[in-house]
């Protein structure tokens, strides 16, 4: 009987190609598959196949591109789905399959897990209870109080890249509830503030620091935006204290305090993500729960362009190489923009994956321009290759309470959650 | 060669007919026709007058070709057989339409099988029916027409004959008689008419019985759809006096007739055999059946009765797509929690919707950022808080809360932004606690960051007027002196009402005006607290209420009410609500109105909040629109309490509930 139902079943005429060196000999053999066929039956075949012409070869995972899109369902489906054309041989790229993220650490922090950073093999978090948690790639880690009366820390941003193996001279900009930015400095296993600035009206949402490092700008539940003068010999922007204030605090070594640069309003809410534009110095993105991504010209301080979106928007990250953008909503799908074009409003892909709640947190791998991270509230963290909008890569387990932040840089994924841990995972 | 010779007598045939049919059939034409013959008549016997044109023939008005395989066509009148004529050659026939100059006159006629020539009158009639002429010879159509009698009366008599004379004698008879009768007069004999003697009229109590002006409309109706009466069914060989034996009953059968249920049994009654009419008894089911009959009759329908047979669906209004009434809440983003036991109330911070400040049942009020759902402080109260609300302007961090211990606090959040917090910490110190006049009820203290007020009675809500400088407290008893309201500025409380008016639920201000809402169980007052009158009484149709929101311009109230009931009252309409809907299957604890979006939610004890799209024309000509939307469920039950208490985000259209398991859900767009 089964013999009989496969006789009726369709076929395919398809061959492989990859454009990675270790498979340039992939031999151009037309094969004849069943519709039914599968990722993992795929997979076989070709494994088989190089085997044939190639005795030291081992058996590996291999992703299929058809055209622009993964093959995720059976072939039947794919083709329904696409309408590909089945008349001719189908060409399917091959692309060595991703290998899944190891869990690496799981760090105990403690308090809730509000911003995660990774530089040079260094893990750097924020807490809401006042604290930096800093983890190197070995798992040891470093827990530094911050000195301060309101101790909620919303936001980092790392200024000074820390030397390899070598914490001391790391600079940190860290954004919290109390309106402050404060710019810390990590020596011999303590904090110095070295500079606060001074000016949000609200809790301090989002900062991120210029490439050159001498800017800084911050996003706050004040819907403002403010850019600050990093750099140490710029006195330009400093706040002149009065007498009996300096007065009171003398014992203190004092730490600088300055004013922002400019101030943008324009935002109808809680700005709650900006990134420098990785393509033009001067401009920068932001998200807000005002529906829209906005980008800014900082030198003239205004408005460039304004993608609306469905929803508040969480989070973005914009991509160097491709000039994709990645948003994320308070809703369970991250959605890809590409604010280069003019029509920079229409949605390129919406990523289907997530349970309910919303998706707090996106990043790029900055390793692949075509896979990026999502954490959401229903605990989960994924990652997904833009070509395939249906289906994650992988699905990171493993946090009991909602996830708040992600970074994704030198092959580790870091994820801190509200369960007050922090995980590590790695990547290829 | 077949086809040919059926062709030509077709041909000759209608062609013989078309000869004779205008002599036979147009009468008109025969009249005209003939006449210019007759005098012509010489002998009739001399010739064959008859109209059959060929009586040699005697088979009569049948289709000749059944005499086509024959070799002759039909016999005469002496029973012989008319043999056909031999058919002519092609070259015969052409030779003779050569040759023969009367060829074209010649048809042939099937019946005699013989070409006849048609005669020069014949002719010319053919020719007259082919031109569209009346086919009679000579006829003119438009004769000139001669009047004989006109309606013009004419001088002249028609006739010549002389009048008579008895026209011009008078009539000696009639002299007699008037004679007769002026002698009589003379006489005084003239006896006048008779007067008619009045019949008494009689009324006919019937006369209407025939005219259909007095008949009802059923009666009518009746008559034009008219049903007759059912029938009774005609007997049956079976219920003859002698049937045949095959119908009689055997052993078994009348065994089975007699276990039959008497309603279910095929014939009511058992075939019997009798010699004899004569020995037929007298029929004892007589008067059962025809009282049955006259039940049947009784009960037989005597109207078509006209149903409706509608879907349904069609009767349900028409709503609108919820996806064309977006944004309201649709799914559940996160939980906060951290209160341990029930969360009684939760209030919003106003304007940046950042922070969210909740009271709960262990004594405590949490101030949490809204965003990530992270509690920032907490206040132990020190006794069961029963209600909490952020100062409506967005410069003050203040909070009132109601605990129990018959206290109301006024809090400093400390939370937001660090020049609103001084501000509202000077504003604090300056409330005038120390002027307080001896014998007042309420006692005014303060502490480092707080105003506290205690009361005489323990409180169940406090909710503040939208200039932020009153606020008004009612009590959780059942007492005439329940409402307080208080002024912050002056630091005075007063007690606008002295007379029980009914038991207290719930108060509010009027949004822009000094006006006062009051709701007890089942009625709302609406005061004006400055001239201390009441404007307007409210039924409202709910026997118990539990909450009561206003919207942004006063004119509308949404009360929400234990007995699972929604009212929403339009003020301008009058006292009763213009929308009443029972949507929760338990009693519904909280309402809310969104302050920018058409957004209009209420919570229930059945463990779900429906959220309702609720547009408020404030143009008179169109309607207000209310359609619910989505039903949100969350939160775990706890003693049979579910939500308590919900609030709207102040910006976005997100809806935050307090629920009695301790935690406070966030529903988003």
């Amino acid at each position: 009987m089964e013999e009989g139902d496969s006789t009726n079943e369709r076929h395919v005429q398809l061959t492989f190609f990859s454009n990675e060196k270790e498979l340039a000999d992939i031999p151009e053999v037309v094969f004849d598959v069943p519709t039914s066929a599968e990722c993992d039956d795929l997979n076989l075949l070709l494994n088989k196949t190089i085997e044939t012409t190639n005795d030291t070869w081992k058996d590996r995972r291999f992703e299929f591109l058809v055209g622009e899109t993964f093959l995720r369902t059976s072939l039947a489906e794919f083709i329904e789905e696409f309408e590909v054309e089945t008349e001719t041989v189908l060409k399917v790229e091959c692309v060595i399959g991703v290998e899944a993220p190891k869990p690496l650490h799981d760090i105990q922090a403690p308090d809730w897990v509000s911003s995660v950073q990774i530089s040079n093999n260094f893990i750097f978090s924020t807490t809401y209870g006042g604290d930096i948690v800093i983890v190197d790639r070995k798992g040891n880690e470093t827990k530094l109080a911050v000195n301060s009366a309101n101790k909620i820390l919303k936001c980092s941003a790392i200024v000074k890249k820390p030397a390899k193996n070598d914490l001391n001279g790391t600079q940190l900009l860290v954004g919290s509830e109390s309106q402050l930015l404060t710019l810390y400095s990590i020596e011999k296993g303590a904090l110095t503030e070295n500079l606060i600035l001074r000016g949000h009206e609200r809790a301090v949402e989002c900062v991120a620091v210029s490439s050159d490092m001498s800017r800084a700008i911050s996003g706050s539940v004040d819907q403002n935006i403010k850019v600050w003068n990093l750099d140490e010999n710029d006195q330009t922007t400093n706040y002149e204290k009065q007498e009996e204030e300096t007065k009171t605090k003398k014992r203190r070594k004092e730490a600088i305090t300055k004013v922002p640069m400019v101030t943008i309003g324009g935002h109808r809410d809680k700005v709650t993500d900006i990134q420098w534009c990785p393509w033009k110095t001067s401009h920068a993105f932001s998200s807000s729960w005002d529906h829209s991504v906005v980008e800014w010209d900082l030198e003239l301080a205004g408005e460039i362009s304004r993608t609306k979106g469905p929803k508040s928007f969480t989070s973005l990250d914009l991509n160097l190489s491709t000039g994709y953008m990645i948003t994320s909503c308070t809703d369970a799908v991250p959605r890809l923009y590409d604010p280069k074009s003019r029509d920079g409003t229409l949605v390129k892909n919406s990523f289907i994956g997530h349970q309910t709640g919303w998706v707090e947190s996106v990043r790029w791998n900055p390793n692949d321009s075509n896979q990026f991270v999502s954490v959401s509230t229903d605990k989960t963290a994924k990652t997904w290759d833009i070509r395939s909008s249906k289906s994650s890569l992988f699905d990171i387990h493993g946090h009991e309470d909602r996830v708040l932040c992600v970074a994704w840089n030198d092959n580790l994924i870091a994820s801190g959650s509200a369960d007050c841990t922090i995980k590590v995972f790695e990547t290829r | 060669m077949s086809t040919k010779a059926e062709d030509i007598p077709k041909k000759g045939k209608r062609k013989s007919t078309s000869t004779k049919k205008p002599i036979k059939k147009d009468e008109f034409g025969e009249k005209l026709d003939v006449k210019p013959v007759l005098p012509k008549v010489v002998d009739e016997y001399d010739y064959d007058s008859s109209d059959e044109e060929d009586l040699r023939n005697t088979i009569g008005n049948i289709p000749i070709k059944w005499y086509d395989d024959e070799e002759h066509i039909g016999y005469d009148k002496h029973g012989e057989k008319i043999i056909k004529p031999e058919k002519k050659g092609e070259i015969e026939t052409f030779l003779e339409k050569m040759e023969d100059p009367d060829y074209w006159r010649k048809v042939f006629d099937r019946q005699s099988g013989t070409d006849i020539k048609l005669t020069d009158e014949q002719i010319e009639k053919l020719q007259n029916i082919a031109s569209g002429k009346y086919p009679t010879i000579g006829y003119n159509p438009y004769e000139p027409f001669l009047d004989i009698y006109s309606s013009q009366k004419e001088i002249h008599p028609i006739d010549n004959i002389p009048a008579p004379k008895a026209r011009f004698i008078p009539s000696k008879d009639e002299m007699r008689m008037v004679s007769k009768m002026v002698h009589a007069i003379r006489m005084g004999w003239a006896i006048g008419p008779k007067e008619k003697k009045e019949e008494k009229k009689v009324y006919d109590l019937w006369a209407s019985e025939d005219s259909m002006d007095n008949l009802t409309k059923s009666q009518l109706s009746r008559m034009r759809v008219h049903m007759p009466a059912p029938k009774v069914t005609l007997p049956t060989h079976a219920e003859s006096y002698n049937p045949a034996e095959e119908y009689l009953f055997d052993d078994d059968e009348k065994k089975k007739w007699e276990e039959t249920e008497k309603e279910d049994r095929v014939m009511n009654f058992v075939p019997s055999k009798f010699d004899s009419l004569r020995k037929v008894p007298q029929y004892d089911k007589f008067i059962t059946e025809r009282f049955e009959r006259c039940l049947d009759l009784y009960l037989a329908p005597r109207q078509r009765k006209m149903r409706i047979h509608a879907d349904p669906t069609d009767l349900l209004p028409d709503l609108p797509n919820p996806n064309d009434l977006r944004p309201f809440p649709t799914n559940l983003a996160f939980y906060m929690r951290g209160h341990k036991g029930q969360v009684r109330c939760i209030s919003m911070e106003p304007e940046k919707g950042e922070l969210l400040a909740s009271g709960g049942q262990d004594g405590t009020v949490r101030i949490w950022m809204l965003a990530t759902g992270r509690c920032i402080k907490t206040f132990d109260m020190g006794g069961e808080v029963t209600s909490v609300a952020f100062s409506p302007i967005a410069e003050r961090t203040m909070l009132a809360v109601a605990y129990e211990g018959k206290h109301i606090a006024i809090l400093n959040t400390g939370c937001g932004d660090k020049l609103h917090i001084q501000q509202t910490e000077q504003f604090i110190s300056e409330v005038p606690t120390d002027e307080q006049e001896d014998g007042a009820v309420v006692h005014w203290r303060k502490a480092k960051d707080r105003v506290t007020l205690t009361l005489p009675n323990e409180v169940r809500q406090v909710t503040w007027h939208a200039k932020g400088d009153y606020l008004a407290t009612v009590a959780v008893d059942d007492i005439a002196k329940s409402v307080y309201v208080h002024q912050m500025s002056k630091s005075k409380s007063q007690c606008p009402f002295t007379k029980r008016k009914g038991h207290v639920q719930a108060v509010v201000f009027h949004p822009t005006q000094a006006r006062l809402f009051v709701a007890t169980k089942i009625h709302v007052r609406e005061y004006d607290l400055a001239r201390c009158v009441l404007i307007k009484k409210l039924i409202t149709g709910i026997k118990h209420i539990s909450s009561i929101v206003p919207d942004a311009s006063g004119e509308n109230l949404f009360l929400g009410g234990l007995d699972r009931r929604f009212a929403w009252m339009d003020l301008q309409m009058g006292n009763k609500p213009w929308k009443k809907l029972k949507h929760h299957t338990s009693a519904i604890r909280s309402v809310a109105y969104h302050k920018k979006y058409p957004l209009l939610a209420t919570v229930s004890d059945d463990g779900s909040a429906m959220v309702y799209y609720a547009r408020i024309y404030s143009d008179f000509s169109k309607d207000n629109e209310l359609y619910p939307v989505k039903r949100l469920k969350a939160h775990e039950k706890a003693d049979d309490l579910s939500m308590l208490h919900t609030v709207w985000h102040p910006i976005q259209p997100w809806l935050i509930t307090a629920g009695a398991d301790g935690s406070i859900a966030l529903f988003t767009y």
